[in-house]
């Protein structure tokens, strides 16, 4: 089709699990020096093709060429072979191990007798790491680095393998905004080099911040691939979802009520003296970059981080140290990690949802189960959770479904505060807006909801009044989402942090 | 003043070194060790001759010897349960080819030649089929011992040609050192240096840190998990072939009373994490040595053995305690 031979093609690939047909004939082509970004809602077969790629899994149909050969992949040491590396959005390294061999896993270099050249070792990955900017011991375990540095280390490792093909799963998703420019800088130092990057992204912003072409896939199937200048945002939403979405942010003034949640002077980890209240009918969210503590301070107020200062529930103080009382209490809490801190992975829909409220059906310890599944039903009507029935292993659900299902989680019990460390990270545009809205009808029913977000137009498009968090720090307050504009949110966030850079 | 203050800043300097040292794993198992030690020689004056060290040492042989197998397993996050088994079906096949062929290298070769099949079996099951290590390997330490026992019909088989150089081997001495024991520490020195210095070694780690992240690296992740079951079940036969040594006869009992646990206890205590991926092989050394050492001083002393059990147990709780301790320091370390 094109004149320039295509680094990678991919045609007609198909794959089928039990159940379900994951991709169904699918195309897709990279060329040397392009960033094409490949787009979709979770579901859409992204996370498929990437593992077929990478060699993880064989497609069931469909043809994979490299540089104009067809080739096949049986395991992921024949996809590397061929200069391919996938940087995948869940980082995998060994925690354990140091920067030095994780950059070199799988193929450390050796001297005679097969044994470790530590030297070569050592060397070798301070030139990539330098290269990549970042300036640090090659000798430190992983476990020590930031989530943004232990990024740059899985493309260092891709550069190690002289990678011509890279492709990114998601690298944004926990990084702060200086970060992703960083990182953006690196992969246009790469396109400068003739390696071909797909840019798999949720973010369509950044799509048009660094992508050459985009194709989106909706259920398995390729709608469209296009050049990123000639499309709209509108254009792109349209394919990924189906449909058009009206209005991601449904957020209606609701009657505001007595003070509910009181946080005064809390201080732990890296948070100073932080106040703030939540009234009830109201939505308050806390915005801060990655590493200014908005994620540390829902673990202080709910109490599973050791704190100092007072959190008070309708005037109750909750104890330091106790979730428990915290939620007796009525507070319930979402962290941002969603599949670490909130998901039974190998349990059922029901298990997950009826998790903390698992008590309120059961008789003398005996848990009653048609009670306890009516329940379950409920809450999934009420979200519109897809899923095949609740007996269904809440793994196999889209992240969004996983999402709600928490949300449902919380829903069974009698909350007065929820609050809700991102949201929607992860999460399609589709869910997203669902999310949104319940988050809406929460607050009409007379619940506060705190937001503890990373992400600036979410903040923007949801919050009746933003506090700005800033190394731990108070670091300004908006009464309302009307006086607040982007630009005065992230100057607070962080004027202070670029006078240390 | 400003010579205190110097001298004070040098004694500074020594003991932040020190402090730092006392802040590795080894150090702490070190000084664990030390305090049973000087704790028997207190309170056991028997303890208080070379000799019984050196006995120490040569009992304590076939149980390290079977830990370095088990540790490079561990380490790659999985488990050997049936070396206890193992023992008798090297120690009954070595001595029942000694009387078929009268020929005693055959009957040395059988026997070794038993870890290998085994241990291939297992890494077979494991990494082909799927199936897990733990269960496997549990049903092969009951499989194992009863094959054992039909074939016996639970009598020792006596070595009729009496190998009097098979047997010596246990009780002669490369200068002080018993032979059983130079044996064993070759081993751990050339297992060390694989685990340390060779790919092979540094693969074995990053599969019990992250087995999907060395799956993506190009690790062939069952080839090495296979050898690791072979390597494993192969030091377990060479233990058989040492007990075998001691006593002269192919017993079918050998190992049966708990040979795996102090053999993963030793490990445990030694600090290899049971998920894999951390966890040294000196570590291990000094895990079998406390609990050796703890076992003979109990022995001299005349404690009962249901008391030798109770100080046992709580010497390795202590020891995993102190592991615990020593990680929440490191993780605050690298805050």
């Amino acid at each position: 089709m094109s004149e320039q031979q295509a680094l990678l093609q991919l045609t007609g690939i198909a794959k089928e699990f039990p159940g379900t047909k994951a991709l169904k004939g699918v195309d897709f082509s990279l060329n040397a020096g392009e960033v094409h970004a490949l787009i979709g809602e979770n579901g859409a077969g992204k996370s498929t093709l990437i593992k077929i790629i990478a060699g993880l899994y064989q497609q069931d149909a469909g043809t994979i060429e490299v540089e104009g050969k067809a080739v096949e992949f049986h395991s992921p040491a024949d996809s590397l072979e061929h200069r391919i590396k996938v940087v995948y959005q869940e980082l995998d390294l060994v925690p354990d191990l140091s920067i030095a061999e994780n950059v070199f896993l799988g193929n450390l270099p050796k001297k005679a007798l097969r044994a470790v050249d530590w030297q070569a070792l050592y060397s070798r990955t301070s030139e990539l790491l330098l290269d990549l900017g970042l300036d640090i011991d090659p000798e430190v375990p992983i476990s020590a680095l930031t989530v943004a540095q232990q990024q740059l280390v899985e493309i260092a490792r891709a550069l190690s393998r002289q990678a011509q093909i890279i492709i990114m799963d998601e690298p944004t998703s926990a990084l702060s905004q200086t970060e992703i420019e960083s990182l953006f800088a690196v992969i246009r130092r790469l396109q400068a080099r003739g390696v071909g990057i797909m840019y798999v992204s949720h973010k369509l912003d950044e799509i048009y911040a660094i992508a050459d072409r985009v194709t989106v896939f909706r259920d398995g199937e390729h709608i469209a691939t296009e050049a990123v200048v000639n499309t709209k945002h509108s254009d792109l939403v349209t394919w990924m979802v189906g449909r058009e979405v009206k209005d991601l942010y449904p957020r209606t003034p609701a009657k505001r009520g007595d003070v509910l949640l009181e946080v005064d002077s809390v201080s732990g980890g890296n948070i100073e003296n932080f106040s703030l209240n939540v009234h009830a009918g109201e939505i308050v969210a806390v915005f801060g970059l990655m590493g200014s503590g908005v994620h540390n301070l829902g673990r202080l107020i709910f109490g599973n981080m050791p704190r100092t200062g007072s959190v008070r529930l309708s005037g109750e103080e909750i104890h330091a140290k106790a979730p428990m009382d915290a939620i007796r209490k009525g507070l319930g809490f979402l962290t941002e990690n969603r599949k670490s801190d909130g998901l039974l992975l190998p349990l059922s829909v029901k298990d997950n949802i009826t998790l903390v409220s698992v008590n309120n059906y059961a008789n003398l310890m005996v848990i009653n189960g048609q009670e306890e599944r009516r329940a379950t039903t409920g809450i999934i009507d009420k979200l519109s959770i897809k899923t095949p029935g609740i007996a269904q292993k809440i793994r196999y659900l889209s992240g969004g479904n996983q999402q709600k299902s928490l949300v449902g989680r919380w829903l069974l019990e009698d909350l007065k505060v929820l609050m809700f460390a991102e949201p929607t990270r992860g999460i399609d545009v589709g869910s997203k807006a669902e999310i949104y809205r319940l988050m809406d009808d929460m607050a009409h029913g007379g619940m506060g909801i705190l937001v503890l977000s990373t992400e600036l137009p979410e903040v923007m498009g949801i919050a009746d009044r933003i506090i700005v968090i800033r190394q731990g720090r108070s670091a300004g307050r908006w009464i309302s989402r009307q006086e607040a504009n982007e630009q005065d949110l992230m100057t607070a966030a962080t004027v202070q942090m670029e006078k240390v850079i | 003043m400003a010579v205190l203050s110097k001298g004070s800043g040098g004694n500074s300097d020594a003991a932040s070194r020190i402090s730092r040292w006392l802040l590795t794993r080894e150090a702490g198992l070190v000084i664990l060790l030390l305090a049973v030690v000087v704790l028997f020689w207190i309170l056991e004056p028997s303890t208080r001759q070379q000799r019984v060290y050196w006995d120490l040492l040569r009992e304590i042989s076939p149980n390290l010897i079977a830990a370095i197998g088990v540790t490079m397993l561990m380490l790659a996050g999985e488990f050997d349960l049936s070396i206890g088994s193992m023992l008798a079906v090297t120690s009954v096949t070595t001595v029942v080819v000694f009387n078929g062929t009268d020929n005693m290298w055959l009957g040395i070769i059988a026997g070794l030649a038993t870890g290998p099949i085994v241990g291939g079996i297992h890494g077979y099951l494991v990494t082909r089929q799927k199936m897990n290590s733990l269960v496997t390997t549990l049903g092969s330490l009951f499989a194992l011992r009863g094959m054992v026992y039909v074939y016996t019909n639970k009598t020792p088989i006596v070595d009729e040609n009496g190998f009097y150089d098979f047997q010596d081997a246990y009780y002669n001495n490369l200068g002080p050192v018993p032979l059983p024991f130079v044996l064993a520490i070759i081993l751990v020195v050339l297992a060390l240096i694989v685990l340390t210095q060779t790919e092979f070694g540094r693969n074995i780690y990053a599969i019990g840190g992250n087995e999907t992240a060395a799956r993506v690296s190009g690790i062939k992740v069952n080839l090495i998990k296979f050898i690791l079951f072979v390597i494993c079940a192969s030091s377990a036969a060479i233990s058989g072939m040492i007990l075998t040594m001691q006593t002269g006869t192919g017993y079918f009992d050998s190992g049966s009373s708990g040979f795996e646990l102090i053999v993963i206890a030793g490990v445990v205590l030694g600090g290899i994490a049971l998920s894999g991926g951390k966890g040294s092989l000196v570590g291990t050394l000094l895990g079998i040595l406390i609990l050796g050492m703890t076992a003979k001083g109990l022995r001299l002393m005349g404690v009962n053995t249901n008391m030798q059990l109770m100080v046992t147990g709580s010497i390795m709780i202590l020891a995993v305690f102190m592991h615990s301790f020593h990680d929440r320091i490191s993780i605050f370390r690298n805050r």
